[in-house]
């Protein structure tokens, strides 16, 4: 069962991931979950045995995607979960309960695009000057783009699979 | 008498000092450990707090010589931010371009020829033998031996030369292209990289016998900096430190890109955990480069060394694409999404430097302030590639 268009990531039901096609992209797999299901995944995850690799954002026009992008060392296969924020969020909570690594890599969100992480334990500006608050990677009105132009029709949901059912 | 509750005299330390916040204790000491710290390397700033020789808490300051390369990708074409690449990592300059064109290389759907991909493997060897050898001296350096540098950089020298006539730098390349590479290696290179290659192998042995078989270095790195598994998991270290501690993972190898799959070679790893674990692993590599680049001398195919209709101004197309090569310090990551214009919609750098580097905090607590300077330069960092 294959679903057509990116819109169809708003359906994700809580407690479920839609996998989506990976094409050339790179990743063994790619998730799009909702925020509020985030730690319960990366705690799957780690039970997993994934490695963190990368925490980075972009601003979008439905608001900003999150990637969290693990990796496994017995086969270098790639997993990246989406997080989409939409209607003026910016608020998710932090994994470093989970992956203390992901401290820095919040923090440099926070810079670039000024996203606060949920009970990170020191959220103040990685490589920025502290005195300024700028976030330099957000984008003007008339230059962001929606979700479905920058990831196009090649990546489609291809099912929904339980949070609990991930590791198979 | 001064009045120590003014701000504006700055004596209560700066904005990380105020957000770094003592353990309640009588005996305990903040020390700031750079910016300007020889052992270092760069400008990195490590708040320490001390109790006696012991550290109790470290935590990095970072951000001195952050340039945001990020934001210079969005507004500058994709070809004209090939030049950043080599200012990222200045120790393995290549592994970035490579990072950066293979990326887009594979948003196109470009078929790099044959040719090309044997001198990206050669020359991407040449600079992370010469990104080990610094390592090798400075880390010596810090550890209060002199002499090794001096040794390293001899070496170092015939490399740049080497790369030099080939790319036209010697510090910051700028060599491959969407497709290939700027220029065709001739037989001039061929003979000078073989004869480096017969050079270098006595030397290791030399460097061997004079450092890794010395008891004061022994003493210094033996046990020194332990980091579990766990803790490279979770921090997401790669690269030597990664190998260092026994898992054999290596981007060319786990996950081969370009023709490391035609190649045959180790990837050494040792379950010391410690510094010395390491030192030896980087050592080793530079042994194994040296075994890729004979072979691929041998096996270097004729052909092009760039696709004839590779774009010069390329326009990908509308997508999403992460594409990690192998660097000195560990896995190289560019994640670029583009909207089908001459600009990246956004571009991600993976440094694995930053990764490493978020680890120590975990690893130095406990050790002697000598020990820290140790496991600092075990880790090897780069800090322009931290700071991006």
């Amino acid at each position: 069962m294959t679903k057509e268009g990116l819109g169809h990531v708003l359906e994700v039901k809580p407690g479920f991931c839609a996998l989506l096609a990976t094409g050339k992209v790179g990743y063994k797999k790619q998730l799009f979950i909702l925020p509020d299901d985030l730690l319960n995944v990366v705690k799957h995850l780690d039970e997993c045995g994934y490695a963190l690799e990368n925490i980075t954002a972009l601003e979008i026009e439905e608001g900003f995607l999150l990637v969290y992008h693990f990796n496994q060392w017995n086969n270098g296969e790639k997993l990246a979960l989406k997080v989409l924020l939409t209607d003026g969020v910016k608020e998710i909570d932090s994994i470093s309960d989970v992956y203390p690594g992901a401290l820095w890599h919040e923090r440099e969100c926070f810079d670039f695009f000024g996203i606060v992480f949920k009970n990170h334990s020191n959220l103040i500006p990685l490589l920025l000057d502290p005195k300024e608050n700028i976030h330099p990677l957000l984008k003007a009105k008339n230059k962001r783009q929606p979700l479905a132009a920058i990831m196009p029709e090649s990546e489609k949901i291809e099912q929904y699979i339980k949070i609990e059912e991930l590791g198979k | 008498m001064l009045d120590t509750t003014l701000d504006s005299l700055d004596l209560r330390g700066d904005f990380y000092t105020r957000n770094f916040q003592p353990h309640p204790s009588e005996n305990r000491l903040i020390l700031n450990m750079g910016p300007q710290h020889p052992s270092t390397h760069g400008v990195l700033r490590v708040i320490l707090e001390i109790d006696g020789e012991y550290i109790v808490r470290a935590e990095p300051v970072l951000g001195y010589i952050h340039r945001m390369h990020e934001r210079m990708a969005e507004v500058k074409r994709y070809e004209q931010y090939l030049p950043n690449l080599g200012r990222i990592d200045y120790l393995h300059a290549l592994a970035w371009n490579w990072a950066y064109v293979g990326a887009v290389e594979r948003l196109m759907g470009l078929e790099v020829p044959k040719r090309a991909e044997y001198i990206r493997v050669i020359t991407c060897e040449l600079n992370r033998i010469s990104s080990h050898l610094l390592w090798w001296g400075a880390y010596l350096l810090d550890l209060g031996a002199f002499t090794p540098i001096m040794y390293a950089f001899a070496d170092r020298e015939i490399i740049m030369d080497i790369l030099q006539r080939i790319t036209g730098s010697r510090l910051t390349y700028c060599y491959y292209r969407f497709g290939g590479v700027s220029q065709d290696i001739d037989d001039k290179f061929i003979e000078q990289t073989k004869e480096l290659c017969k050079y270098l192998r006595p030397r290791l042995k030399m460097y061997k016998d004079f450092v890794t078989d010395n008891i004061i270095f022994r003493k210094r790195v033996e046990g020194i900096g332990i980091i579990e598994t766990e803790i490279l998991r979770k921090y997401g270290a790669t690269g030597p430190v990664l190998r260092g501690s026994g898992i054999a993972y290596d981007v060319r190898k786990t996950k081969p890109y370009s023709v490391y799959s035609e190649i045959e070679f180790d990837v050494p790893s040792y379950e010391l955990e410690d510094a010395f674990g390491r030192y030896l692993v980087r050592m080793q590599e530079m042994e194994e480069s040296l075994k890729i680049i004979e072979q691929c001398l041998e096996q270097l195919p004729a052909g092009d060394f760039i696709l004839p209709k590779a774009p010069k101004r390329p326009k990908p197309p509308a997508g999403e694409v992460y594409f990690t090569v192998e660097g000195a310090r560990g896995e190289i990551g560019v994640h670029l999404l583009s909207d089908g214009s001459a600009y990246p919609y956004r571009l991600k750098l993976r440094s694995p430097s930053f990764s490493n580097l978020s680890l120590f905090p975990e690893v130095v607590k406990g050790t002697l302030l000598a020990d820290a300077v140790s496991i600092l330069g075990s880790l090897d960092l780069v800090i322009p590639e931290i700071d991006r």
